[in-house]
């Protein structure tokens, strides 16, 4: 016999508990080890001195950002697609929104803190930066979009076609230092040229940054499928109950006007 | 924020904060989610 409830609970997780706890750990490890290299290891750079140092999590937190965006992209069209259609997809554009809107401000409060001593001011209208704002609001949206109270089917379906849309301003925020040639500096490493202009210590602690960062990426995606699988799942229980309770104080009016009149007296 | 070397850093104040903010964020981030996963099994296995 097969348990109905059974696949209900599988989906409540995306990663094994053990693989999620090794993960959370191995995370753990990797940003201590990425602190020491990002604060200490690297040398300083030649033109930026020690304000380089943020570049080892700016970069890695812009990365998780449009990693996180495509996920919540790639989820959006399986739900959209009948064939793939589950609650899955939806669950997983929603978890993984919710990262890339913390690591998108992230992104702009590092970049902020760097530009300052490099740059002289906290915020410039260029291209890349106004972009990145306008990503950041965007999925701000997508998030607010999704608290809307209605059907899971209708939230999931509205949901899916924005994060679709919003979509479009991630390879926008991308190919903005190449398209308008403003105050920020074109890509060290995926530049038009694909020529890698950090190399070294320096190389090595961006690109542990980079792993460091989708470890932990993927460690918080786990743990926010799960809290939206519960959060869920409570959700339906609480539907139930009310039914149930509804069903319940009905049914003895129900009875009552059911019972044959004055039956007791014949 | 001083500009000269503090902890052997130049713009030590600007790095520092960047490094500590991120971590606190993260760190937070990860805090609620932990707490609200535990209240939302606990709720469920009492139920």
């Amino acid at each position: 016999m097969t348990d109905p409830t059974a696949s209900k609970r599988d989906d409540m997780r995306l990663l094994k508990p053990v693989v999620s706890t090794v993960l959370g750990w191995a995370s753990l490890v990797a940003v201590v080890v990425l602190a020491l290299f990002g604060l200490w290891g690297a040398p300083p750079d030649e033109v930026q001195s020690d304000a380089q140092r943020l570049m080892y999590i700016h970069v890695p937190a812009a990365w998780i950002a449009y990693l996180a965006f495509g996920v919540t992209a790639l989820g959006s069209a399986l739900w959209l697609w009948p064939r793939t259609r589950s609650s899955v997809w939806d669950r997983v554009a929603g978890a993984s929104a919710e990262i890339g809107v913390i690591f998108t401000a992230l992104t702009l409060i590092l970049g902020s803190l760097w530009g300052r001593p490099v740059w002289g001011v906290w915020w410039a209208w260029d291209a890349r930066l106004v972009t990145t704002a306008v990503l950041f609001f965007l999925y701000l949206g997508y998030l607010a979009l999704r608290r809307i109270p209605t059907s899971p089917e209708s939230r999931a379906k509205r949901c899916s076609i924005a994060a679709l849309i919003a979509f479009v301003d991630v390879p926008i925020v991308h190919f903005s230092v190449n398209w308008w040639r403003t105050l920020h500096q074109q890509g060290t490493v995926f530049n038009e040229q694909l020529d890698a202009k950090i190399h070294g210590v320096m190389a090595f602690t961006l690109w542990f940054g980079v792993l460091a960062f989708t470890l932990l990426y993927v460690y918080l995606l786990d743990r926010r499928y799960r809290l939206l699988a519960l959060d869920e799942d409570r959700e339906d229980r609480e539907v139930e109950l009310a039914i149930a309770e509804r069903v319940a104080a009905e049914r003895p009016v129900g009875n009552v006007s059911s019972a044959p009149v004055g039956g007791s007296a014949q | 924020m001083s500009t000269s070397p503090v902890l052997g850093m130049e713009f030590a104040g600007y790095v520092i904060t960047g490094w500590v903010l991120t971590g606190a964020v993260l760190g937070s981030y990860w805090l609620w989610m932990v707490q609200r996963t535990k209240r939302a099994e606990r709720s469920r296995e009492s139920e």
